[in-house]
């Protein structure tokens, strides 16, 4: 990221949202609400003293999915680029209260400013790549796991937070109690390939859970469960991997997991989580008893993907991921136009997959580019100026506000049509019609579609 | 009834179209009896248009859309939401069974659903009489 | 110890059979083999095939070897299964269907179940008793209430139910009800001895089709009495008239069919009850029939945390994941021991949260839960909601 930062032809907009999204290919209008941080990014070095200083902390980190905490001013991690951070006003003491203000008395450059507004920018651009990724299934969702209500179970971010080095135990694998684990079971499939929460595979929850497993029988001695239903191991050296594992005695038991409880049934379960399940390949019911659980939980759309293909103009396909023009001979371009996505937010995808769509959606958009020009298509609506009546129906219809009145008649304003033809589909008098899409050719097209009917 | 009835759909390039394509990559089975014209936006498809294609022999109209809020072209849906409904009673009047038309929204994942409301409307449209029937009387 | 093998070559293979024993065999087809099902099953421990392995054997057409398996009877209809199984699949339905198939190829059948449809079909109830002695338990309460028996324009039918008619253990849940409504100044009758089993302990051991008998016998006699609700105590009979009966007979349309906790809690929203402190320790056991087969979660707990003083806790595995008693599906009557079994387990886990008492809303759950106490060993009492809010309610009188 930090060579993106300092390339001279990329401009980063960290802490931003799109708002609105208008115009076509090659001249498209972007309205961007660049929302206030409260520190000034020309000032601000990211010496970080602010955020050491800051009297309020303890609030859960987003960055360390809830497991480790920061402070109201803070930078969102440790590799955030621009290296900027940015007040969390519902927290800060100074927007609260109306006290503190140590940031700002201590900032050697004076960059803190509380009385900075959002900002709206309007940016033209010719091509737009959507990027926004995905979000984890909620394990709340599905009670029988105990998330939010046994210690000790814990999710995929979660776990990974854990395990890294940078992370807030410093990559020691903890339960909250402050022990190591002896045991702990991972569990394949939770929310994914499930007609009550998301129907599809989540393609990466099989090779993280491995890493897990491998990272586990690293800086531990714990035994180690995985629960699975297939494994998906289908890339370069993600098979050997999973030879790897077998070899190093990670225990593979094909059987979901379908509950984790806390109550024993005898001496041995005592202070443990028990995972029920089935051991398929014997046909053996098991309880497990294990210190720690590790859900996989799958991946789905981003919470707002809704609103975000609503403002882009995308489609979604049937699980709610954007919509790619071709599975296989389109998949970073949309319906849209001059509109591109990569990674997740198409689908569930690990990294190397990502990073190859990230460059073909790259290569798409600068080809664009380079040739300078764009191809439109050809579909506008033309008015017969003998027979419009001058109603206005049209103008009312058009959805983009491309008809006027002029001398009596409908008058189109060629660069705002679209073609969609509502306006024709409108009009009393048949003085509108569109390009390509008359009512001739449909009438001819319809007459031998009907024609093919009788002869099947 | 047991004649093949003839149906036109009309359906929109960005949602009902892939639709429709979709059910098609996906090998769904679904009644022959259907053959699909591509317009660019349901709102396209004018009162007259239907009432040629009827003319013209079709014993059942479909007319595709996009869901609402999802339409490429903003509210084209939503026009010829109205014209259907005020058509249909039309129809109606001038002695046509209105369930020979019908207005459908299919997104452009829905490749079941389409197949689905195909299959139904193919039903619906062999319990009635042969459109010929009514254009000679 | 020898393995069994199962030779697809020279097997005889049904293909129709999957089609009979599932509601859909093209979803039965998308079945993962996850093993959920068996996992989450009260019973599984003790069947000869997991439920897993019994849907591989229906979709491989191997008959025999699904018919004589345990599996199916040993099935507590708890829908545990069905509730978490990925695919969607009706595995409970298609328990069903198994054992109604076994019934109608004339297959063997456990011994109990024979004697309960002979039971069921002439004396009308699952004890053998006569029916004229249903309305016995209300000769012990200190005033009988007028027009308990066969009151034409009641406002209120309460459907007593087999269990609670003929089981002493579980008296105290009519009485208590009837006290309470009595209390309430609700005008109730009950059909007494006119009363029918209500047919889903046969329905619970394949053999829907007696009772098309039973629906039509109660369905008649509730029209003659023309109440405008029907309020029952047993889930099981609750299921029963909202869910089997219409497949039989038309309900009157104005009838309103109530569970108990859903009546009781709308009395006390209505202001008609009154209740005073109880301060007891108790957790809520979900009957299978009410929570994950009728959906019947929040009345009952609406009603608990509206007792003054009562300390509830909720168990682990409560609500959607409530672990069943073991009382369901006959199974007391296929294998006695099996459910036993359950019923300790669950009282185990009922004592895991400190309560005292175990508040229930069925006279089989309250039945199970009390023997698996004695075996246990466990000093816990278990109550029917019922009873604990006419103890409130008593409460609410004397102060």
């Amino acid at each position: 990221m930090v060579s993106v930062g300092q390339h001279e032809n990329i401009e980063i907009l960290s802490y931003s949202e799109v708002e609105e999204v208008s115009g076509f290919v090659g001249s498209f209008k972007v309205k961007v609400r660049k929302k206030a941080r409260y520190v000034n990014e020309d000032l601000c070095t990211g010496c970080g003293l602010c955020q050491e200083k800051c009297p309020t902390k303890d609030i859960l980190s987003e960055f360390e999915a809830g497991i480790g905490t920061r402070k109201a001013i803070y930078m969102p991690f440790a590799q955030a680029v621009p290296r900027v951070p940015v007040i969390d006003t519902e927290h800060c003491r100074h927007f609260q209260k109306g006290k503190c203000g140590v940031c700002q008395k201590l900032c050697p450059r004076g960059a803190v400013d509380y009385e900075q507004e959002d900002q709206i920018l309007e940016l033209a651009v010719g091509t737009i790549l959507v990027t926004t990724g995905f979000d984890l299934f909620d394990a709340t969702r599905a009670p029988e796991y105990g998330y939010g209500r046994l210690d000790n179970v814990v999710t995929s971010l979660e776990f990974e937070r854990m395990i890294s080095a940078s992370g807030p135990t410093h990559g020691k694998v903890l339960l909250k109690d402050g022990r190591e684990p002896q045991s702990v079971a991972i569990l394949h499939c939770i929310g994914s390939r499930d007609e009550r929460y998301n129907v599809h595979c989540s393609r990466v929850c099989c090779m993280w859970s491995l890493k897990f497993a491998h990272l586990l029988k690293d800086v531990t001695d714990a035994e180690v469960y995985e629960l699975y239903i297939d494994m998906r191991a289908f890339g370069k050296g993600y098979e050997e991997f999973y030879r790897r594992l077998l070899r190093e005695g990670v225990i593979f038991i094909r059987g979901k997991g379908a509950e984790v409880t806390d109550v024993p049934e005898s001496p041995e379960e005592e202070g443990k989580l028990i995972v029920k399940c089935e051991d398929t390949l014997l046909g053996e019911l098991r309880r497990l008893p294990v210190d720690m659980v590790v859900l996989s939980t799958g991946l789905e759309p981003r919470r707002d993907a809704v609103q975000v293909a609503h403002t882009f103009g995308l489609s979604r396909s049937g699980d709610g991921f954007f919509l790619e023009k071709h599975v296989k001979l389109a998949p970073v371009e949309t319906a849209s136009d001059g509109i591109f996505i990569a990674g997740a937010c198409q689908g569930p995808k690990d990294i190397p997959d990502t990073v190859a769509q990230a460059g073909a959606a790259a290569v798409a958009a600068l080809a664009m580019m380079d040739r300078g020009k764009v191809t439109l298509q050809p579909y506008v609506a033309i008015v017969d100026v003998e027979r419009c009546s001058g109603c206005g129906e049209c103008v009312l219809a058009c959805p983009y506000s491309a008809i006027e009145l002029v001398d009596g008649h409908a008058q189109i304003e060629e660069t705002a049509c679209k073609g969609c033809g509502t306006c024709v589909g409108h009009c009393l008098s048949k003085a509108l019609s569109l390009s390509h899409f008359t009512d001739e050719e449909l009438v001819a097209e319809m007459r031998g579609a009907l024609r093919v009917l009788e002869v099947a | 009834m047991t004649y093949e009835p003839k149906i036109i759909a009309y359906a929109c390039t960005y949602c009902s179209y892939p639709g429709a394509d979709l059910a098609g990559i996906s090998r769904i089975k679904y009644s022959p009896n259907v053959n699909i014209i591509r317009v660019l936006c349901s709102g396209r498809v004018s009162p007259e248009l239907i009432l040629r294609t009827f003319r013209e022999g079709a014993d059942g109209v479909l007319v595709l859309g996009c869901h609402y809020g999802d339409c490429h072209f903003i509210n084209g849906n939503h026009r010829t939401a109205k014209r259907v409904a005020v058509l249909k009673r039309l129809l109606e009047y001038a002695g046509i069974e209105p369930e020979r038309l019908r207005l459908e929204w299919v997104s452009a994942s829905e490749g079941e659903r389409f197949a689905k409301i195909v299959d139904e409307f193919t039903n619906t449209v062999s319990q009635l009489p042969p459109i010929q029937e009514l254009l000679r009387g | 110890m020898a393995k069994h093998v199962l030779d697809l070559a020279t097997i005889e293979r049904d293909i129709e059979f999957g089609e009979e024993v599932t509601p859909d065999l093209s979803v039965l087809r998308t079945c993962i083999q996850c093993g959920t099902c068996s996992a989450s099953c009260p019973t599984a421990y003790a069947m000869d095939y997991t439920p897993r392995q019994l849907w591989k054997l229906i979709q491989l057409g191997l008959k025999d070897e699904v018919v004589n398996s345990k599996t199916f009877w040993l099935c507590t209809t708890c829908k545990a299964c069905t509730v978490r199984c990925p695919r969607g699949i009706d595995l409970t339905q298609t328990m069903i269907m198994l054992k109604e198939y076994a019934v109608r190829e004339g297959l063997k059948i456990p011994e109990g179940i024979g004697v309960l449809r002979e039971t069921v079909s002439t004396k009308y109830n699952i004890s053998g008793d006569e029916n004229e002695n249903r309305l016995i338990w209300a000769e012990n309460l200190d005033h009988r209430p007028e027009g308990i028996e066969s009151k034409e324009g009641a406002e209120v039918l309460y459907f007593v139910g087999c269990v609670s008619a003929f089981y002493p253990q579980v008296y105290s849940i009519p009485q208590s009800l009837v006290q309470i409504m009595d209390r309430a100044q609700v005008s109730f009758t009950t059909m007494g001895g006119e009363e029918w089993c209500c047919g889903y302990p046969l329905y619970g051991a394949g053999m829907k089709g007696l009772v098309g008998e039973l629906a039509k016998h109660n369905v008649q006699r509730v029209q003659e009495l023309g109440p405008t609700r029907l309020v029952a105590t047993c889930p099981s009979c609750y299921y029963a008239w909202t869910h089997v009966y219409p497949e039989f007979v038309e309900l009157p349309h104005e009838l309103e069919i109530l569970h108990a906790t859903e009546y009781l809690a709308r009395l006390l929203q209505e202001g008609k009850v009154v209740l005073g402190p109880v301060e007891r320790v108790v957790t809520y056991h979900d009957p299978c029939d009410l929570g994950r087969k009728s959906g019947v979660y929040e009345a009952p707990r609406a009603i608990l945390n509206s007792i003054p003083g009562l300390d509830f806790r909720e168990m682990a595995s409560s609500g959607e994941n409530a672990m069943c008693c073991g009382g369901g599906g006959d199974v007391e009557i296929s294998d006695r021991e099996v459910t036993g079994q359950v019923g300790v387990l669950r009282m185990q886990q009922i004592q895991e949260t400190g309560a005292e008492t175990v508040v229930s809303a069925c006279q089989q759950c309250k039945r199970t839960l009390l023997t698996g106490a004695r075996q246990a060993k466990i000093r816990i009492r278990a109550m029917d909601i019922s009873e604990l809010v006419l103890e409130s309610v008593r409460n609410a009188e004397s102060q």
